[in-house]
């Protein structure tokens, strides 16, 4: 898989590497390849799309973001993926021994799942141009108004914990935590469906905001 | 027992097939939980239950799959009444045919602690609840579809403390023959073996062509009976409907390859049919119930992979022990977990196989420090573990939290021993290492250890332990106290492995005692006691020279392919004298650069001629300073933040020492820092921690998930003034907003900082903090304006 330097850096909140940090960073990108297991699984659904809220195969989950989100959107993917429990024991074993490399590792170990979610959204991407419909970019509880109680629904729906080995705490919060969970409207408008996902949230300040992207 | 069941491994038992998969097929929408049809539609399970049965099927799977308490309370039923009409439907459709009922048990859908947030012994009470709702109407008990071995041993607890059913355990691999959560194949062997299950095996995840290759190898590791019970193939997909498409036909011909690569118990999972069963029947029926192989491996391991002894030699890593080391013990006293983790990992990068946890000091509480240990120590390295502990209590509580099955050091020939230990070992399994002690003391003459380990052999075979699961270590003894002492051990091993059987270890180092240049003596009785049959060691893998004589003795006898592991080691020439940059800076060169080591040099150095106060003031804090203002300026990174901030760390060390408890100045300031409760993420939280300590400050860091009250209570404790509080998630900024006002109302003189990725300075404003920090480096720059402001009254000793 192919790493973007650009994504770790912006992670890291440098605007640029040196040769220090280009060291840390080769580093960490063999550590993170080498104890990844990635994995991903999806289901399509139907979507109902109301105003302030969305049905995702017959179950109701009030978000009026997702609603403007999914807006024209009949049917959608329910998408799940993770890097596995041994980026998490990584990082766990780092901070014990070498706390310059955790950020690093952090960083790259966000970079490789979204590396990792938009390769496995090509299965997608290919059913979806079969149909003449277009994918929308990734929806993750959390975003906008998108309640982190949404995860619940994905969980069963998707079976994670089953398929990926991937557990909520009580918190909604995901474990292991290099793990991604979305909604993935389709569209027969192509319009709208390459917006970065930054652009589709309103935390405007947030530190990892990308602008401009198309 | 049920008649049914007694006919297993003496003759093919068939399971039945899926009840889910059908289930959706009439009508169970996505998500609905299957269970919930015992009280909403209960015929139509009983029916499902029938055509198994009618189709040839043995035992039939009660539909509790998941009715554990979490997903009851999340559905809004009773899991009794659940539990219970799920197993009298199952009872009624045997009553009319015959035949046996598992309670069907799956796994949580959470993870366990350390990693997930469900505490081991929640977890089996979780199972528990389950186990005794259903064990009445039950023949046995069937644990299936899990996918993490400590889930899984969770659940067998639960089913022996609450029953006393056959306990079956399937678990879910994909196709390298591994779980989700990392275990082997022979990891699952071990550890359900270990645990006492009456048979195990795999279902669901795979289909039967996946399996049947698996199984092959899975025979091979255990000599419990193999049950198999497979999807209707691979899962696939279509316009959002998950499916499965391995017909009957083929699957049957796919299950008669199964058992006859070994299993004797055979059905379906997900996808499969009463028709699959009864092709499946009509075609295994006939065939003869596989042998069972007969021998035995001694295999030691963690929820991870296992290791094996009897192969080449086994290093095991005894560094994290008490004995001599006193910067162990004070960091014992002190609860300095990183530091004994720190001692795990560093072993484990040099190349232990297994490592020696011991933790025994007088004034600690044992058991609650070997518990945390283990548990931090796993969630970091996937070494399996040797609890050594001469404290019973220790021992119990520890294989049972173990998420493995561990190395137990140790038993001895005394009768007290064995009857404290091997009771442990037999449920909950574990390979224990007989020490060749009697109550007269440690035989002197080596027939007199030889007769010693014969005890434990024998004391072990009364309770069912076999000799696969001891290993015996017949006692190093210093040479500089008996001129005979290696060459007894010796031969009490050589006559121990060859009368007895059983694999054997020693602790190699106490033999050089009392000697000079101890290297020398401890490696050559290393390579004598390898040649003489020696299957692990207890010893200091940093040693160089421990280490070349092990990887010698590896490459000389036929243990290291192609002398690849040798090659490896030592192919590169030895690493030169250390670097040229970091000789000759000063002690603020070497910070700003982040060269740890060279800062305590020039520290070091430096206090020749200066006292620690002026360095830290002329030297360190200036340092400091330059560098957090690069990396404001963004001319420098995080990394280099933190490695600056360590090389300081090194050179506070120095100067402390130097010192002698004498205040260095910032250390007046004491700040309590933690991850509010629900949430998880702690890796800023643990930037933070790091930068300040580093800088000089004293920190106190209450982990992740800290409730309010637990910082509360650290606060007045600990008479903290500054308390830094990270939340990653919006829904846990909740948490950081009811820690502030609780502070704010029994604490007000505390000042508290909050940052983490969702945090602004309004919300940081909203919720009443004093300060947000929008990088590691801007908490340190308030920390350090705070401490300057500080009027605090007295010394405190640092």
């Amino acid at each position: 898989m192919e790493w973007d330097k650009g994504e770790i850096l912006r992670y890291l909140g440098a605007p640029r590497s040196d040769e220090a940090l280009d060291g840390f960073i080769a580093r960490a990108q063999k550590e993170v390849e080498a104890a990844a297991r990635p994995r991903h699984t999806y289901r399509l659904v139907e979507a109902r799309v109301e105003e302030n809220k969305v049905s995702l195969g017959g179950t109701t989950l009030e978000s009026p973001s997702l609603a403007k989100h999914l807006a024209g959107c009949e049917k959608a993917f329910l998408f799940a993926c993770t890097l596995g429990p041994g980026v998490d024991a990584l990082i766990r074993r780092f901070t014990i021994t070498e706390m310059p490399l955790v950020p690093v590792l952090q960083a790259c170990s966000a970079a490789y799942i979204e590396a990792y979610a938009d390769k496995a959204q090509e299965e997608l991407e290919a059913f979806a141009k079969e149909k003449g419909l277009y994918l929308r970019p990734r929806y993750s509880p959390g975003y906008g108004d998108f309640p982190l109680s949404a995860q619940e629904f994905l969980f069963r729906a998707l079976e994670i914990p089953k398929k990926l080995g991937v557990a909520l705490t009580e918190n909604y919060l995901m474990v292991p935590f290099k793990s991604i969970t979305a909604v993935i409207g389709l569209s027969p408008d192509p319009a709208r469906c390459h917006i970065h996902r930054c652009m589709a949230c309103p935390a405007q300040d947030c530190p990892f905001r990308k602008e401009n992207v198309t | 027992m049920n008649p049914v069941l007694q006919k297993l491994q003496k003759e093919l038992l068939f399971f039945d097939g899926a009840m889910g998969t059908i289930l959706q097929l009439g009508g169970l929408r996505p998500g609905e939980a299957p269970e919930l049809w015992n009280l909403r539609r209960p015929e139509e399970i009983q029916a499902i239950h029938a055509s198994y049965l009618q189709a040839g099927a043995h035992i039939i799977k009660a539909n509790t799959f998941g009715a554990n308490p979490f997903k009851c309370r999340e559905n809004g039923v009773n899991l009794e009444e659940v539990i219970s009409a799920g197993m009298g439907l199952a009872r009624k459709a045997v009553g009319e045919t015959g035949g046996a009922v598992a309670l069907d048990i799956g796994p949580t859908g959470k993870l366990l602690e350390p990693v997930g947030d469900l505490p081991f012994e929640e977890a089996v009470d979780a199972f528990a609840q389950m186990v005794r709702a259903g064990a009445g109407l039950a023949d046995c008990i069937l644990i299936e579809t899990m996918n993490d071995l400590y889930e899984a041993k969770a659940a067998v607890l639960a089913a022996k403390e609450n029953s006393s059913l056959p306990v079956f355990v399937t678990m879910t691999f994909d196709e390298d023959g591994k779980l989700l959560t990392g275990g082997t194949l022979q990891a699952a062997a071990a550890v359900l073996e270990g645990l006492g299950v009456a048979a195990m095996g795999m279902n669901c995840g795979l289909g039967p062509r996946q399996m049947a290759k698996l199984i092959k190898e899975l025979r091979r590791y255990t000599s419990l009976p193999l049950i198999v019970n497979p999807n209707a193939g691979l899962p696939k997909e279509k316009d959002g409907r998950t499916y499965f498409d391995v017909g009957s036909e083929e699957f049957s011909q796919t299950m008669e390859e199964i058992v006859r690569c070994g299993a004797c118990c055979v059905g379906g999972c997900c996808g499969t049919t009463p028709e699959h069963i009864r092709r499946t029947v009509e075609r295994c029926a006939p065939l003869p119930c596989p042998p069972i192989p007969k021998e035995k491996r001694t295999v030691g391991g963690s929820g991870m992979p296992a290791v094996g002894l009897g192969g080449a030699p086994v290093r095991i890593g005894g560094r994290i022990n008490t004995t001599g080391k006193a910067r162990f013990k004070q960091a014992l006293r002190e609860k300095d977990l990183p530091y004994i983790l720190g001692e795990g990992i560093a072993q484990q990068d040099a190349g232990a196989h297994v490592l020696d946890v011991n933790v025994g000091l007088p004034e600690i509480d044992e058991p609650e420090m070997m518990c945390r240990v283990i548990k931090e120590l796993q969630a970091l390295s996937p070494l399996p573990l040797q609890i050594d502990t001469s404290d019973p209590e220790t021992m119990a509580r520890a294989m049972r939290l173990y998420n493995g099955k561990p190395l137990i050091n140790s038993v001895t020939a005394k009768e007290s021993s064995m009857s404290a230990i091997f009771p442990l070992v037999q449920k909950y399994g574990g390979v224990v290492v007989g020490l060749t002690i009697t109550e007269e003391g440690i035989p002197e003459t080596a027939q007199g250890r030889v007769q010693a380990a014969k005890r434990i052999v024998e004391g072990a075979a009364a309770y069912g332990i076999g000799p696969e699961d001891i290993i015996i270590d017949p006692l190093t003894m210093a040479v500089s106290a008996g001129q005979d002492a290696a060459l007894v051990t010796l031969e009490a091993l050589r006559r121990i492995k060859k009368e007895l059987g059983v694999c054997t270890s020693l602790g190699i180092s106490n033999v050089s005692f009392g000697l000079p240049q101890r290297d020398n003596i401890t490696s050559a009785f290393f390579l004598m006691a390898l040649e003489n049959g020696l299957d692990a060691a207890i010893l200091n893998p940093k040693s160089a020279s421990v280490m070349r004589a092990y990887r010698a003795f590896c490459a000389l006898s036929g243990f290291d392919e192609s002398c690849m592991a040798y090659i490896e080691a030592y192919a590169q020439p030895e690493p030169a004298a250390p670097a040229p940059e970091s000789a000759g800076c000063t002690l603020g060169e070497a910070i700003e650069k982040g060269l740890k080591e060279a800062a305590a040099k020039a520290a070091e150095q430096q206090l020749q001629t200066q006292t620690g106060l002026a360095l830290i003031d002329g030297e360190i804090v200036p340092a400091l300073d330059r560098v957090g203002k690069k990396f404001e300026e963004k001319t420098l990174f995080l990394p280099q933040l933190l490695m600056s901030a360590e090389a300081a760390k090194a050179a506070f060390e120095v100067i402390k020492g130097h010192m002698g408890g004498q205040e260095t100045g910032q250390s007046r300031l004491t700040i309590v820092i933690a991850t509010v409760k629900g949430d998880v993420h702690d890796i800023g939280k643990n930037i933070v921690k790091v930068l300040l300590e580093n800088y000089g400050f004293r920190v106190i860091d209450l982990g992740k998930d800290v409730p309010p009250e637990a910082v509360l209570e650290a606060v007045q404790k600990e008479k903290a003034q500054l308390v830094g509080l990270s939340a990653l998630m919006t829904t846990t900024v909740a948490a950081m907003r009811d820690t502030i006002a609780l502070l704010r109302a029994q604490a007000p003189g505390v000042k508290i900082m909050v940052g983490g990725a969702v945090l602004t300075q309004e919300y940081a404003d909203r919720i009443g903090a004093d300060f947000y920090g929008p990088d590691a480096m801007a908490s340190v720059r308030y920390t350090s304006q705070l401490a300057r402001q500080q009027t605090a009254p007295g010394p405190r000793p640092s």
